[in-house]
């Protein structure tokens, strides 16, 4: 017998001999002081204050027009490098509303080494989700420009879109989106990198991006 | 008894030393102060939610080989490949078999408590592999060359200045106690590390059944780098460690996060599904999930203590634990300190050589309280002893002194005649109750209670 049977077979002698334990329904949520169910308004002030909270900056832009002189302000924040972008149709659209923003970014291409990686200042890709409840958002690696844009360059941008918000993470676990499509990795990311590793003193920006700034376009996607 | 002489050995150097008793006061209250702020401001129902949670974990233990199974079929549709380890040997041999074919030199590391408990950096370091730990906290600990002092916070116990003298020292870091620049400094460090790595290393918080998946909990974003960067990702996790739903996370991600550091949610809770698929832009081309059982289906099988295996590894109850804040983590000498380690290291690495944790609480009861997931910690360790002394059946003078107390307890009278012979050999207690100087047994009583009783009634 392998090690694989071996271990089962074990488990299974010592499994509890009346099995009645019911798992409870799927968590709704309910355990929340601050679940808040309502117009898109009031969760985009809630994302905005729990972001914040965290030290994460947020910025609301009317149309994607907005969104792209936005983008153009926060590249000129960024100290020296480029901006890596996510491939993404709704990105290339944004970013194509200004032709100041030419020159400040570059699209990720299909591979790219990872000591070039590490050069760029900023990653700018799309989200999944915004968790109000908790300013978090949530991405996959298919839908967000893969594993490496959103954590190896010091500063992450995320673009966003209004129909993207939803109260809390269950609704995120349970969306389609993220039930139906195959992806082998997402993370839900509430901050920039942060550490209070040295006697609970908070340092932001450990080993992940030093700077989160989410820009949410109050439109569709 | 070297485990327990060495137990006290180190418990009388800790207990008197004060900087020491501040810096873990300090931590661990800043903790307990943040876990319970949190707990008020963002649950409705704190009680409730942590009931919720013992039920998700009680019905995955119930269901755990099913569930296993279903969790291996699910990840390995999608390329990882599931690995089952028995014991800490076979653990290393896999790890060790990815190392040759891989012909790897480097090893990235994020935390990982499993990967303390099989000893892996050592063995590694001993068969010429070079390990560097990402977490911060880890990684002071690596470069100090000590074992980590907590569960969560593994430099617990280091100062600013300590760790500035270490990194100074042994790292080349210009001199700065500002843990602003310190962590600037690691970052620096490891930056390269994770570009250079042949393997990475994470540990997980969870496996997900329904998905086929692990979740890794961080706010460093080290464990994130070591999945994205390096070719090969190996996932170290105790068999234990299941949830039946990808949406339970909704629950146990502010569960974890807030008892564990006071945060509504931690920084990066990552999903991991498998290896880099095609059409994905990036990602390990291999994956490796090590499932480590390690005496686990040993504690499964033992009714009584089974539902400790519901932990979440937060740390709460070492904040939490007397015994723990005034002798420090090292003096466990187990992977797991204060009372969860106190209850799962004797079923885990045997009673003989363990037994003695069990002891080493107030049975206060504080750990119980704060535990999110209900694990009747203190009422574990009271059966710890007792299953610990029907051990020790060797020790004659244990078993005569119970003997003799269970005779003058089981009737008043005896009690009576016992204690005013007690009181003839006074002068003896206090050899005869401890046989340790330190401690001031006081003066009896003149009269007990029952005689002031039985005197007053007379007396009306």
């Amino acid at each position: 017998m392998n090690s694989r049977d071996k271990i089962l077979q074990k488990l299974r002698s010592g499994m509890p001999q009346s099995q009645t334990e019911e798992l409870p329904l799927q968590p709704d949520g309910n355990y929340f002081k601050d679940l808040r169910e309502g117009a898109v308004d009031e969760l985009i002030s809630q994302f905005a204050e729990k972001l914040r909270a965290l030290s994460g900056e947020f910025f609301v832009a009317e149309n994607e027009k907005e969104a792209a002189s936005l983008l153009l302000e926060i590249f000129d924040t960024i100290d020296d490098g480029a901006c890596l972008a996510q491939p993404h149709e709704s990105i290339a659209r944004v970013l194509a509303l200004n032709e100041k923003l030419a020159d400040r970014f570059e699209m990720l291409p299909g591979e790219l080494d990872g000591d070039l990686f590490a050069e760029y200042a900023a990653g700018l890709s799309t989200v999944d989700f915004l968790i109000a409840r908790t300013g978090s958002i949530v991405l996959r690696n298919i839908g967000a420009g893969g594993r490496r844009l959103s954590v190896l360059p010091p500063v992450h941008i995320a673009l966003a879109w209004q129909n993207q918000i939803v109260p809390s993470l269950d609704a995120a676990l349970q969306a389609e989106l993220i039930t139906d499509s195959e992806w082998s990795y997402a993370t839900i990311i509430s901050g920039p990198s942060r550490t209070a590793d040295i006697q609970k003193n908070l340092v932001l920006g450990a080993h992940g991006p030093k700077q989160l700034i989410v820009v949410l376009i109050k439109k569709d996607r | 008894m070297k485990e327990l002489k060495g137990f006290l050995q180190r418990s009388e150097v800790k207990a008197k030393d004060d900087v020491h008793r501040e810096t873990i006061m300090k931590a661990v209250v800043s903790l307990d102060t943040a876990a319970a702020q949190t707990k008020s401001m963002q649950f409705d129902d704190w009680q409730q939610a942590r009931q919720e949670a013992a039920k998700i974990k009680d019905y995955a233990l119930a269901n755990l080989p099913d569930l296993l199974e279903q969790f291996e079929q699910k990840i390995s549709a999608r390329g990882a490949k599931v690995l089952w380890a028995e014991n800490v040997e076979q653990a290393r041999t896999y790890f060790m078999d990815i190392v040759r074919e891989r012909n790897a030199k480097k090893v990235v590391k994020s935390k990982s408590m499993i990967t303390e408990e099989i000893e892996l950096n050592e063995f590694l370091e001993h068969a010429g592999i070079e390990v560097l730990e990402s977490d911060l906290g880890e990684l002071i600990v690596q470069v100090a060359n000590e074992k980590p002092y907590h569960i969560i916070t593994p430099a617990i116990h280091k100062t600013k200045e300590d760790i500035a003298k270490i990194f100074h020292e042994r790292l080349g870091a210009p001199l700065t106690d500002s843990p602003q620049e310190l962590t600037m400094f690691a970052r620096a460090h490891l930056r390269k590390a994770y570009l250079s790595a042949d393997i990475g290393i994470t540990g997980a918080n969870f496996l997900i059944a329904d998905r086929g998946a692990i979740v890794m909990t961080e706010n460093e974003g080290n464990g994130r780098l070591t999945m994205a960067c390096p070719p090969v990702h190996v996932v170290f996790c105790g068999i234990e460690k299941v949830l039946p739903r990808m949406a339970d996370l909704s629950l146990f991600l502010p569960l974890l996060a807030t008892s564990a550091t006071g945060q509504q949610i931690s920084c990066y809770n990552s999903i991991t599904a498998g290896p880099r698929q095609s059409g994905e832009p990036d990602g390990p081309e291999q994956m490796y999930v090590i499932l480590v059982d390690n005496g686990r289906s040993d504690l499964y099988a033992k009714a009584t203590f089974r539902h400790s295996l519901r932990c979440i590894r937060c740390g709460a109850c070492l904040n939490a634990c007397p015994v723990y804040r005034t002798v420090g983590g090292h003096t466990y000498n187990t992977a797991y300190q204060g009372p969860i380690g106190s209850v799962i290291t004797p079923h885990l690495r045997g009673l003989a050589k363990w037994g003695h944790l069990s002891s080493a609480s107030s049975l206060c009861g504080s750990c119980t309280d704060v535990c999110p997931v209900n694990i009747d910690l203190h009422h574990l360790l009271l059966k710890n002893r007792a299953e610990a002394n029907k051990a020790d059946k060797g020790n004659k003078t244990w078993a005569a002194g119970m003997k003799s107390w269970a005779y003058i307890m089981s009737d008043r009278k005896k009690l009576q005649r016992f204690r005013r012979l007690g009181r003839l050999g006074e002068p003896l207690l206090p050899i005869l109750l401890s046989g340790d100087k330190r401690q001031r047994v006081p003066a009896m009583a003149k009269k007990s209670f029952a005689e002031l009783w039985e005197e007053n009634e007379q007396s009306r």
